[in-house]
């Protein structure tokens, strides 16, 4: 499915806006201004962004660890600082900097965030796509994972509650070939790891996932089958993380040339060059979209480093709903 | 039968003991574990304590008289009992609990004792009037000790007569009224209405009379204070008489923190005697500012500049970005963005952070600015590190929190050294100029007064403009006054260019 | 007089009474539906609710995952585990997920479900059914661990973790399913996170949960009888502890045994234990006691489980052992 000239320009600033904000996050991270570690997913953004853009903000998105590309996306424009003050550690994070990288959330856009342990959103994602059922409303609920992910047993028991109560879950598996260092043709016997969803009778699609076209025809058939009440889908995207597993990672585990093939497939590129093909966007068009997303980065960065650190004795607010914990 | 209450021994070198006094009269009811009498020996005082509940028959042993252990000192029993081989008891028998005159029906009623401490009470009120039938427990009067008020209940059934006005004083065991026609001895023997069950509930303050019974504490000589073990063992070693402390424990235990509280209290009233400020000990830190106050002037050449500051930009400023801070959870302050232009000003100006070390010069590397902070018994200097090189939010954010930390005594070691140059702020008093004294270690200590408007003139009129005073106190064996006086001036431009 | 009926009736009650009352609440877990599970506790809400009750494939991660997921939707599970030893096959889920999302989502939303599991031993099961379980999720903070003794509570403390919008795993014990004892009718909450002084004295202090509160009972007769007097405290809420109840009894009577079905190391004894340790220390007379099971696993043959599992004997014992001290 070809998208309009504007679809395709708003994915494309999309796209563009994630990676120069995980760049931003690389470098503070690099120069220790980013506490802990953080996982990149440069070299996936049309997955990500191609995913949000089919979804309304009622739908439940369960992003994973590399996943700073589908929160910046599912949040509001004025709350997108915050998901990098976060990843700062600031008091002015989303999260109130308890959470980081790993556990960016946005409840008032459902996004959910992460929960640090592979497999683990596989199954809570059941519970949000069973309440659309026992509420009878048509939100769905999209839950990410990486072909590593596949390995917890978690995603058996998971599918098969889905296809068995028919709940209306998207199972995005962006399938980058790594699980840290291990290939994921070293650890599954599949060619394709979307068909591991049709044991389950579930329909299972593999893609092109840096063509955010296809991410984003593909999603849309997924979603509709969900909204009408015709049970889960699998999308394995097939892409590839131009880092290492971590901010740090040099990633010796790739084979010469792998990230270099994987490059030319950069779907920014891919968008960029379908723009300028197909629908004759200007260089000067280009270039403004680029200027845009670098005033409104800058912001972040500045609103990021500006802001104050959460006060340490808020740690002990909100173990309980109801009760104290002791602080020191 | 009447139990013997022997002089007792309290260890296995005791061989007698005097008694220095005794606690219960002939006639009174007593409870079990009630002190009856204080035993000493040699330098120690015990209490007696009553082993079974009852009345006094007979006190054989006399006061101030030394009596060998197991020599018998009194006699315990009920009412019918003579004391077995006595010929002066006088005590005749009444129903349970009560006396009878010897000599008619009435019945008298005395002033009960609600407790082993209790001496006398005050008839508050009487319910009934003279030949007012009562029944049996019916309440006749409010008895009121101290700050307790009791009611009295009737023990028998029959027209009543007041004996003691409404208002009297009476000591316990004394006789305040009759129940029925007959006489009244004068010499009122006797008798508490309390059951022993109530009186437990009355030294114990427990109502539901389940709980707390006297003998499962471990109750402390001549009071009702209940220790705990510890507590008990350190109020012995530090020889302090716990019984009448108040407790703050569980259950109104009496704590080892009671028990040290009471040792310094001791102390200090030992010491002084007097509870005024003016003569009590210098605390530790008081003790500290002061040696330093005096160290600070004695070995350094201090030397005072002040100057007008046009803070106009500074007002500006400050009123422009409060609330965006206030946003990010900051509490901006005219303070705090000082010490983010001093910070500035202190990287250009390392003299003023250069001390005398013997015979060398040397400059203090980071920008650590002390703040002087006014706490409960004292004055604390605690320092943000590198102000130079931080943003104003965090010195905002940093100066809150140290001023938490001092005012709640959690500064940390680190929080007070280090410290390169100070910045102390009377203005909020009213302070225009003062001569801070220099912090020891440092060559320079600036004064921030109040801000305050005044007229100035300008192209032949007159405005009104905020002016803040600095006061600059600098070592001269470091720091002359023109590099002094430079360094304001930079301030002032700093605060131009904000 | 209340009636009087079992501690399964005074579950199921409670559940069928919330259910009646909030529509949020709903069932599921494997054989909870049609079957009224395992041990019957569920039975009759599939045949009234059928579209609230839901069997489930043997997927705890799933059961566990979904509730979190469900409950930060408003939702209310209530899961059944079946034997508590499962727990070990959701840990994740309830550890990592459930007990951090009121901390993840800053009090947004939060894990509002309840995880019911039987618990402990005596039914010659063998060590995968017999476990108690406690001490695996005494430390996650975030979680709440409830442990009912008589029917009274099955009802109240059941009524009020399904309300709680915390985690709760409320843990039920075997050989208290039969147990009768009086329930009113009407709804009640039992409050989470405190103690109940099961009776007063003032010598000896026994803290007992669950079936074990029956041991401490019948000490404290046997006590009384030679002019101890013992005074019980039953947790409820075994996690957050109310600690204040139990400082409040033992510094009144100064000696502390603690009955707990569990191996000795790291149960709540532990925990009673070194808290009274460090803030009880000067009203402690005696040395802190534990009557626990040996720190085995729960063998199967009748003679070996009773060798294993803690003896009302030993209760006596450690009574008679801090008083003379």
């Amino acid at each position: 499915m070809a998208l309009s000239k504007e679809h395709l320009l708003k994915v494309y600033e999309d796209m563009l806006l994630i990676r120069r904000f995980e760049e931003e996050v690389e470098v503070y991270a690099k120069n220790g201004t980013i506490p802990g570690f953080i996982h990149l997913s440069i070299g996936q953004e049309a997955a990500q962004a191609g995913v949000v853009d089919v979804l309304k903000d009622t739908d439940y998105k369960f992003p994973d660890h590399r996943g700073h590309g589908a929160i910046v996306l599912s949040s509001k424009a004025e709350d997108r600082k915050r998901c990098m003050s976060e990843i700062f550690a600031k008091a002015s994070g989303i999260n109130g900097g308890r959470g980081g990288s790993m556990h960016v959330h946005d409840l008032s856009v459902r996004n959910m965030g992460f929960n640090g342990i592979q497999g683990s959103t596989v199954v809570t994602a059941l519970g949000t796509a069973f309440n659309s059922v026992y509420r009878k409303n048509d939100d769905v609920t999209v839950v990410f994972m990486g072909d590593g992910t596949l390995g917890e047993g978690t995603c058996h028991e998971s599918m098969n509650m889905s296809a068995t109560w028919k709940l209306p879950l998207i199972y995005v598996l962006i399938n980058n070939h790594y699980a840290i260092s291990t290939h994921y043709t070293e650890s599954h016997p599949q060619k394709q790891l979307s068909t591991w969803g049709l044991g389950y009778e579930v329909p299972s699609f593999t893609i092109d996932g840096n063509d955010i076209e296809e991410v984003i025809e593909v999603t849309q058939k997924a979603v509709d089958r969900a909204r009408k009440g015709e049970g889960p889908t699998l999308i394995e995207m097939m892409s590839y993380r131009w880092q290492g597993h971590f901010s740090g990672d040099p990633a010796a585990y790739r084979p010469d040339g792998e990230l270099e093939a994987w490059k030319e497939k950069d779907p920014l590129k891919i968008a960029k060059e379908r723009l300028q093909e197909k629908h004759g966007v200007t260089a000067d068009e280009i270039k403004a979209i680029s200027e845009r997303v670098e005033v409104e980065i800058a912001k972040y960065v500045k609103f990021s480093l500006e802001s104050p650190v959460p006060k340490p004795e808020d740690a002990v607010k909100y173990v309980y709903t109801d009760r104290e914990v002791e602080g020191r | 039968m009447s139990t013997m209450i022997e002089m007792p021994r309290y260890g296995a070198n005791m061989d007698e003991g005097t008694i220095a006094a005794w606690l219960v009269s002939e006639g009174d009811s007593v409870t079990k574990g009630q002190a009856i009498a204080e035993i000493a020996i040699e330098k120690l005082s015990n209490e007696l304590l009553a082993p079974e509940d009852g009345i006094i028959l007979k006190l054989v042993g006399t006061e101030g008289e030394t009596y060998d252990c197991g020599t018998p000192i009194a006699y315990i029993g009920q009412l019918d009992e003579n004391v077995e081989g006595s010929t002066s008891v006088e005590i005749e028998a009444a129903e349970s609990g009560n006396t009878k005159s010897s000599s008619s029906d009435a019945t008298m009623v005395v002033m009960p004792r609600y407790g082993a401490n209790m001496e006398e009470g005050t008839v508050s009120t009487w319910f009934f009037s003279e030949g007012d039938m009562v029944e049996e427990g019916d309440v006749i009067a409010e008895i009121s000790i101290e700050k307790l008020t009791n009611e009295l209940l009737s023990p028998t059934a029959g027209p009543f007569y007041s004996l003691v006005e409404e208002g009297s004083t009476v000591k316990c065991g004394k006789t305040i009224a009759k129940i029925g026609e007959g006489d009244v001895a004068e010499e009122g023997e006797v008798v508490s209405k309390c059951s022993p069950s109530e009186m437990d509930d009355v030294i114990t303050g427990n109502k539901e009379n389940t709980l707390v019974l006297e003998d499962s504490f471990e109750t402390i000589a001549s009071g009702s204070s209940v220790l705990t073990p510890k507590a008990k063992k350190l109020a012995d070693e530090l020889g302090v008489d716990a019984s009448m402390l108040k407790g703050t424990g569980y259950h109104d235990m009496v704590t080892r923190e009671d028990v040290k509280k009471a040792n310094e209290a001791g102390a200090l009233n030992k010491a002084g005697g007097t509870s005024t400020p003016i003569n009590r000990k210098m605390t530790a830190m008081e003790k500290a500012i002061a040696a330093g106050m005096y160290k600070s002037l004695q070995e350094t050449a201090q030397t005072t500049i002040t100057m007008d500051m046009d803070v106009d930009n500074l007002v500006a400023f400050y009123k422009a970005n409060k609330a965006d801070y206030a946003a990010m959870g900051v509490k901006l302050s005219y303070t705090s963005v000082i010490i983010n232009l001093v910070g500035k000003a202190l990287q250009e100006y390392p003299i003023m952070r250069t001390i005398i070390d013997g015979d060398m010069f040397k400059e203090l590397t980071d920008v650590n600015i002390g703040v002087a902070i006014d706490i409960d018994g004292g004055l604390v200097v605690p320092n943000i590190k590198n102000a130079d090189k931080k943003f104003y939010s965090a010195v905002a954010t940093e100066l809150a929190e140290l001023a938490n930390k001092a005012k709640n005594g959690k500064l940390l070691e680190n929080d007070l050294t280090g410290g390169s140059f100070t910045i102390t702020n009377l203005g909020m008093f009213g302070i225009k100029y003062f001569t801070p004294v220099l912090n020891i270690g440092e060559s320079a200590i600036l004064g921030l007064g109040s801000i305050r408007k005044e007229l100035a003139s300008k192209k032949g009129g007159f405005y009104k403009k905020k002016y803040m005073s600095f006061s600059l106190t600098h070592d001269h064996r470091v720091i002359n006054g023109a590099p002094a006086a430079r360094f304001l001036n930079r301030i002032q431009e700093l605060i131009n260019e904000l | 007089m209340a009636r009087k009926i079992s501690f399964s009736k005074a579950l199921n009650e409670a559940m069928i009474q919330e259910m009646e009352r909030d529509e949020n609440v709903f069932i599921l877990g494997e054989d909870v539906a049609k079957m009224g599970g395992d041990f019957g506790i569920t039975s009759g809400i599939w045949d009234r609710w059928p579209n609230r009750a839901f069997d489930t494939a043997l997927s705890e991660s799933a059961i566990t995952g979904l509730s979190c997921g469900a409950s930060v939707c408003g939702l209310r599970p209530v899961a059944e585990l079946m034997f508590a030893d499962f727990i070990t096959v959701c840990y994740d889920q309830l550890v990592n997920n459930a007990a951090k999302l009121n901390y993840m989502y800053q009090g947004e939303a939060s894990a509002q479900m309840v995880v019911r599991a039987v618990t402990g031993g005596g039914i010659r099961c063998a060590y995968h059914h017999s476990q108690c379980i406690e001490p695996w999720l005494m430390n996650i903070p975030g979680l709440v661990i409830v442990a009912p003794a008589t029917p009274y509570e099955a009802k109240g403390l059941l009524v009020a973790s399904i309300r709680n919008n915390n985690p709760v795993v409320f843990l039920e014990h075997k050989h208290l399913y039969n147990i009768k004892g009086e329930v009113p009718e009407e709804l009640y909450e039992i409050p989470l996170y405190e103690a109940h002084v099961e009776r007063e004295g003032t010598d000896i202090t026994i803290v007992a949960a669950m079936s074990m509160l029956k041991f401490a009972q019948k000490a404290a007769d046997e006590m009384a009888a030679k002019g101890i007097s013992v005074e019980i405290v039953n947790p409820r809420t075994i996690f957050p502890l109310d600690k204040e109840t139990i400082k409040e009894s033992v510094a009144k009577t100064g000696r502390l045994i603690v009955v707990q079905e569990g191996p000795k190391v790291m149960g709540y004894g532990a925990e009673i234990g070194a808290m009274l340790g460090e803030e009880l220390f000067e009203y402690l007379k005696a040395p802190i006691k534990r009557v626990t099971s040996l720190d085995t696993p729960v063998p199967f043959a009748p003679g070996m489980e009773d060798y294993v599992l803690p003896h009302y004997e030993d209760v006596i014992t450690a009574c008679n052992e801090v008083m003379a001290y």
